[in-house]
């Protein structure tokens, strides 16, 4: 087990350069003048310059990526083109609200879609599964910031039961949280739906129940065990999946977390800070993979010994 | 990393004769859906511009401040915006961005994405190393947050959006086809072609790659949808399509500002916005289940081996 855990971090080194690669060309990709588009028309032609030296950029290429992969590797993702602030701790301010709104709203969509699945699955053809099916299609098929706009418009505006935007109270949560889990509950009530009733066509399912064993500890202990890895795929992809819908949605709620800084940075052309926001929530991406596989191989001993 | 992608092996096994798909398609439940409600998209989106040429509205650059933000009413169907335009008008002129950016951006993914996967699956060895890792690192990006940086530094507008959203999206299409390629390879046929002394380039394009193509033509419409997803998102952002051009995502996250008074504003181009991606959803789920041996619920196995 040690072997492969070791084994899926090393296979990952050259992943994680290459999104530091992916990050440096990002700046490279900005027609013209990256300085000059970061400072805006109002900038003297020495502030420029001097920005320049700053960004580095008045040294080759080669030198300038050497340098940011060096810079980086020391935990410094360069300083905010408005604020002047190092990123990291910019990113270091917001990430825990981020974090919370993400593993709450994963919390809610493996829970309410792992049941769904298995209540569609457990009665497959009927209605009950028709409507559960539509209702996760619906949920993969619904854009995050609509959702989260009409959750105000009915909740907020109209009920005045939540708060529509910030994160002051308890309360505020609720929104975002349900906005954010919708897709991803949808979609992890498809894949358990089809994983299950893939699982239960099995023969070993019917061996099981031709010896008597109870419907519920087949479902319990058999099905859903050997359901699980396909449904942990999914949850995995998901996660990627998530936070580009945090983006969304802290837009939606004003929520003060990494979303609303990459959108505010966006608009204020500090393409510094977007580098460094891109860069981070990409080796998140990376680093749940290598949980979920590593969980993958523990679930399934066949992964480990390949 | 890991990642789902249909089971290649099992779409290849079995062919559909095509002229047979739409058929079938049309008695799976929710193909039969999303095909109707990809047609009704389809009128709108090649004949919206003269189903409202009647219209002041019809015109982008129009506006009336005399007539903004007036609620729904026997003249304006849907009310208008916050520069007077008809939201009805404007909502139909939107379909063919929203089609477009769909269609060309997965259009794109699969021009370069096929190509880099059947290469990558074939040959095997250091290109497939070198093409693997590319995708690797292009995954490791969440999705939406790959096109949102790209469309900053690219800037917005129609064509930058949609080449942000296919480099966002062409892995799956490599990771997809190379999967294909990897089964199709090794089957008789493809063994037979070598023998009788096609090149190996002519196995591949002529042989291998044609065979290879249901996963893929099952994926795309789901692409489809993801891709309108995506690109409507950027608008909201005020990042993709830019104003006046009268794109869905855009002209919701205009409405962000009217929530508390016009409330219809929100309500509508979302509303077109989940009933396209809807349609291409459902239109893949039937797909998938027409092609899919394993499926026999709902559409019967063909009777004769079609090739």
């Amino acid at each position: 087990m040690l072997v492969y855990v070791g084994k899926r971090l090393l296979i990952a080194v050259p992943t994680l350069l290459g999104v530091a690669t992916v990050s440096f060309l990002l700046m490279r990709l900005i027609p013209g003048d990256p300085a000059q588009v970061m400072l805006g028309p109002t900038a003297t032609a020495q502030e420029i310059a001097r920005f320049r030296v700053q960004l580095g950029l008045d040294k080759p290429l080669w030198y300038q990526y050497v340098h940011y992969l060096g810079v980086l590797a020391q935990g410094n993702l360069g300083s905010s083109a408005t604020t002047g602030r190092p990123v990291i701790d910019e990113i270091a301010a917001r990430a825990p609200y981020t974090i919370e709104l993400a593993v709450f709203a994963l919390l809610l969509a493996v829970l309410v879609g792992c049941g769904l699945g298995l209540a569609a699955a457990l009665r497959r053809d009927s209605l009950t599964d028709m409507a559960l099916s539509g209702f996760s299609v619906a949920g993969v098929s619904m854009p995050v910031y609509w959702l989260g706009l009409l959750l105000v418009l009915v909740f907020a505006v109209k009920l005045r039961l939540l708060p529509a935007a910030g994160a002051a109270t308890p309360q505020s949560f609720i929104l975002p949280v349900v906005t954010l889990s919708l897709f991803t509950m949808g979609f992890i009530s498809r894949q358990t739906r089809s994983a299950l009733i893939e699982v239960l066509d099995q023969d070993f399912i019917r061996n099981l129940r031709a010896k008597g064993l109870r419907r519920r500890s087949v479902i319990g202990r058999h099905a859903l065990r050997n359901a699980s890895l396909p449904i942990l795929t999914v949850i995995g992809l998901q996660f990627s999946q998530m936070i580009g819908g945090a983006v969304l949605t802290e837009t939606v709620f004003a929520w003060p977390g990494l979303g609303q800084l990459l959108v505010n940075s966006i608009n204020a052309r500090d393409y510094v800070t977007v580098q460094g926001i891109t860069f981070v929530l990409a080796v998140t991406v990376v680093m749940v993979n290598i949980v979920i596989d590593i969980l993958y191989a523990y679930l399934d001993p066949r992964i480990r010994y390949d | 990393m890991t990642d789902i992608v249909l089971d290649a092996a099992d779409l290849t096994a079995a062919p559909v004769a095509r002229d047979r798909v739409l058929g079938r398609l049309w008695r799976h439940r929710s193909g039969r859906v999303g095909l109707v409600l990809l047609a009704v998209y389809l009128i709108v989106a090649v004949f919206g511009p003269l189903m409202v040429l009647w219209s002041p509205s019809s015109d982008v650059a129009y506006q009336n401040l005399f007539q903004a933000l007036k609620g729904p009413s026997a003249q304006h169907l849907l009310g208008t915006d916050q520069l007077g335009r008809d939201e009805m008008v404007r909502l139909i002129l939107g379909a063919r961005y929203t089609l477009l950016i769909g269609v060309g951006a997965v259009a794109l993914g699969l021009v370069v994405g096929v190509p880099l996967g059947a290469v990558s699956g074939f040959y095997r060895g250091w290109i497939d190393l070198v093409v693997q890792r590319i995708v690797d690192i292009v995954l490791a990006f969440p999705n939406f947050l790959l096109a949102l940086a790209l469309v900053a530094v690219l800037g917005p507008g129609l064509r930058n959006v949609i080449i942000a959203v296919s480099l966002a999206s062409f892995p799956r299409f490599v990771r997809l086809v190379r999967a294909s390629v990897l089964s199709v390879r090794e089957r008789p046929f493809a063994e037979a072609a070598r023998a009788v002394g096609v090149s190996r380039a002519g196995v591949l394009w002529r042989y291998v790659v044609p065979n290879c193509m249901a996963p893929v033509f099952v994926q795309v419409p789901l692409e489809v949808g993801s891709a309108i997803l995506t690109a409507a998102g950027l608008g909201f952002l005020g990042l993709g399509v830019q104003q006046p051009t009268p794109e869905w995502g855009a002209m919701l996250g205009q409405a962000q500002n009217y929530i508390f008074s016009q409330s219809y504003l929100v309500t509508f181009p979302g509303l077109c916005i989940l009933g396209a991606i809807l349609a291409f959803n459902l239109l893949g789920d039937g797909l998938r289940d027409v092609f899919d041996p394993r499926v026999r619920a709902v559409v019967r196995r063909p009777k004769r081996q079609a090739t």
